[in-house]
């Protein structure tokens, strides 16, 4: 279902930046209403190259001269199918769930990030402190002696 | 008026306190260095256990998963119920519990204070900084870092000391059913401290008898002590029999009584003699690493002081030392019997069951080698020929055993050097070597206060401890809690996975080469009951159908079997979860 929702966010982000309106030589994210052949001509005479399911989305190109054919490629290959056979790609709900997802997804990402941020940072200050407070704790004693020494009175007990 | 009162009172209270607020600082650092790494269980069936009394006081249903436990006393429990009650988040609820320990530990270094200063007649100044070197031996920070009981029980044990100490001095009735009643709750803490128990006990008595020989206050006494000893028993089996009502009785018998007696029956076989030995030699060479021989110049110091006590013949003399000496051999004595069978080489040197009386051992220890009396060169012949004795005792059964690997975390006290990488003669003769090392360090610098009489040199015993905390700190804890992380991330996927997908899904946890992790999976999702079945029945869909979760061990050998079933897994920590997106099989 996941994967499913992803590629057709790559394919409807693909078509945005395609520039998708329904003019001729121009892009539109399809989905076939039955099972459909892709033709190699618009002309249901020629051979068909290949079969696409019901419900399959794909990019579908305006041609003009033709208005009962949409060109498509699909896995490749460049053909013509019928224009009855498809409909504007109406799963927009599964595509905003999709997004909805991915955004919830980022910014719990962000957060965990934002909260490992914080910790490193906690983290490295005690641990200064620390290092700190035990390298004081040894130069308090080593000059605690040296001390005693430069006074002469290392024999106090 | 205010500078009079700065100067005469503040001033003059800080500067005879300066160890103390040293101490509390830097104990007040290692809190705030170590809670952000801290996110769950270590040490893991034996946390699980202590939180899962608080979850069934609480209401929650976790039965299926302490049914792969063992018995866990219930003592820690109180303290741990009002944590997890307030905090509804695993690792929040964590740390409390360890912010809770560190008060405690915060407790105890002015309970042991007030021991040095009572009991070793020393300066207040004195007492701080050689407290302030014991309280910071390793095992005491590290345990504090978890939720195991042992820093509540060195707490109560010193606490124990106090109170005899003072019963000594003072004796009267209340005093003597407060010492009971804490032996009682210590008793509920953990059983091994039946010892602890068993010598007050026997000691009161005895300084009773050597007082006044009230029969009336005999008797008295004797009926106390039984009435709460008999009350934690019935207490502890109540409180068990709620909890562990679906366990195998076999695998609940690992910690009771019930599960000790085959072992001292082997300790009566030919075998059994020379591991109970060997056994013995183990722990005591533990205590004389991990304390740096401060152990033992403080176990020939108690030894002194109780003997010259003895030849008295009056009063309590000596029987505060004879308190610390029988309760540490009773503890290494409960320490040998529990692990005679040795299941790894940590069961030879587990120092577990008595680190908790070593700041008083390392305290004392350090008083008796800067005391003005002299026999210092019979200590150290004793130190020496002791280590050097229990040494070969320990490698000699060491490599005769049949057994792999060494996990360290409970004989932490001497495992500064890694012992994974190792192989057990060369890890023990490592560990010896780095012991020697460190005892030189703390003798030499013990011998340069001696010269010096300046206690600020001690601040470099202190420091070394603090080195050593740090290093085992990064061995033991952090990098458990890493793996903590990454299981509490996948409980909290599993937490949305079961409000999106529907909520009357079941989680079941395929029970695979004993991974006790499980129980921080149950106490991070504690709404939930987790089921637990076993790989049979997993795999013949007799125990999940398509719409369970189903969370393996990683390295579980199903996996690839159950792949076929479930179309999603995620992989977090010790687990694999696989769960459908619909409700049926993929």
């Amino acid at each position: 279902m996941n994967r499913k929702i992803v590629s057709l966010l790559a394919l409807l982000i693909m078509a945005v930046s395609l520039g998708m309106t329904v003019r001729a030589g121009e892009q539109v994210l399809m989905e076939t209403v039955k099972e459909t052949d892709i033709y190699e001509k618009a002309d249901t005479g020629s051979s068909v190259l290949a079969t696409l399911e019901q419900g399959q989305p794909v990019i579908c190109c305006e041609v003009s001269g033709s208005d009962g054919w949409y060109e498509i490629t699909y896995q490749g290959t460049k053909g013509y199918a019928l224009r009855s056979d498809f409909e504007l790609y109406g799963d927009m709900d599964g595509i905003d769930e999709g997004f909805r997802d991915i955004q919830e997804e980022n910014l719990e990402q962000f957060e965990q990030i934002q909260e490992e941020q914080l910790e490193r940072k906690s983290e490295s200050f005690w641990g200064g402190v620390m290092a700190v407070l035990i390298e004081l704790m040894f130069a308090i004693g080593i000059f605690t002696v040296l001390r005693k020494m430069k006074k002469g009175n290392m024999d106090a007990q | 008026m205010l500078y009079y009162f700065v100067e005469k009172h503040l001033l003059k209270r800080i500067r005879q306190s300066r160890y103390a607020a040293v101490y509390y600082t830097v104990l007040f650092s290692l809190f705030h260095f170590s809670i952000f790494k801290l996110y769950g269980f270590s040490i893991f069936p034996d946390e699980f256990g202590y939180w899962a009394y608080a979850a069934k006081a609480a209401g929650y249903d976790w039965s299926e998963v302490v049914s792969l436990c063992s018995f866990y006393s219930c003592g820690y429990s109180f303290f741990l119920f009002p944590i997890f009650r307030f905090c509804n988040d695993a690792v929040t609820a964590y740390r409390t519990a360890v912010a809770l320990n560190f008060i405690l530990v915060g407790a105890a270094y002015w309970i042991l204070c007030r021991i040095g200063s009572l009991f070793m007649h020393e300066q207040g100044e004195d007492s701080q900084i050689r407290s302030a070197i014991a309280m910071f031996y390793p095992a005491v920070i590290l345990y504090a870092q978890t939720t195991m009981a042992e820093t509540l029980l060195m707490t109560g044990y010193l606490f124990v000391l106090m109170l005899f100490e003072r019963y000594l001095r003072k004796p009267g009735c209340l005093a003597m059913i407060l010492i009971l009643a804490v032996n009682s709750y210590m008793y509920l803490v953990h059983m091994r401290t039946i010892g602890i128990f068993a010598v007050c006990a026997g000691l009161m008595f005895l300084a009773e008898v050597r007082n006044d020989r009230d029969y009336r206050k005999l008797l008295f006494m004797i009926i106390m002590t039984l009435v709460s000893l008999f009350a934690a028993v019935l207490f502890k089996k109540w409180m068990s029999a709620s909890l562990y009502q679906n366990v195998d009785q076999e695998l609940y018998a690992v910690n009771t009584y019930g599960g000790q007696f085959e072992k001292i029956r082997y300790i009566f076989s030919k075998d059994g003699i020379a591991a109970f030995v060997a056994g013995l030699c183990g722990k005591v060479l533990y205590m004389g690493i991990a304390t740096y021989g401060t152990a033992y110049w403080g176990i020939c110091f108690l030894v002194k002081k109780c003997c010259e006590g003895i030849h008295c013949k009056k009063g309590s003399a000596g029987l505060v030392e004879a308190f610390i000496l029988l309760t540490v051999l009773s503890q290494i004595v409960i320490s040998t019997v529990y692990n005679v069978i040795p299941d790894s080489y940590d069961s030879i040197t587990f120092g577990r069951y008595h680190d908790h009386i070593m700041p008083v051992l390392i305290m004392s220890g350090i008083t008796g080698i800067t005391c003005r009396s002299g026999r210092k060169k019979g200590y150290l012949l004793i130190t020496g020929l002791s280590f050097a004795v229990f040494t070969a005792v320990v490698l000699d059964y060491a490599g005769g055993l049949d057994i792999i690997g060494i996990k360290g975390y409970f004989m932490i006290g001497m495992c500064l050097v890694e012992p994974g990488t190792l192989n057990t003669v060369r890890f023990y003769m490592i560990s010896c070597l780095t012991g020697i090392l460190c005892m030189c360090f703390f003798s030499f610098i013990l011998f340069l206060y001696k010269r010096s009489g300046s206690r600020s040199v001690l601040c470099m015993l202190a420091a070394l401890q603090l080195l050593a905390v740090l290093r085992l700190g990064n061995q033991y804890i952090y990098p458990f809690n890493r793996l903590a992380r990454q299981d509490i991330g996948l409980a909290q996927k599993m937490e949305k996975l079961i409000e999106s997908k529907g909520p009357g899904r079941q989680i079941t946890y395929v029970d695979y080469n004993d991974i006790s992790a499980i129980g921080l999976m149950q106490f991070a999702l504690r709404d939930k009951t987790i089921k637990v079945v076993s790989e049979e029945q997993c795999i013949s869909g007799e125990a999940v159908d398509g719409e369970t979760l189903v969370l393996l061990g990683a390295g579980d050998p199903i996996w690839e079997e159950l792949q076929k079933k479930y179309g999603n897994e995620i992989f977090g920590g010790h687990f694999v979860l696989l769960y459908n997106d619909e409700e049926t099989w993929k």
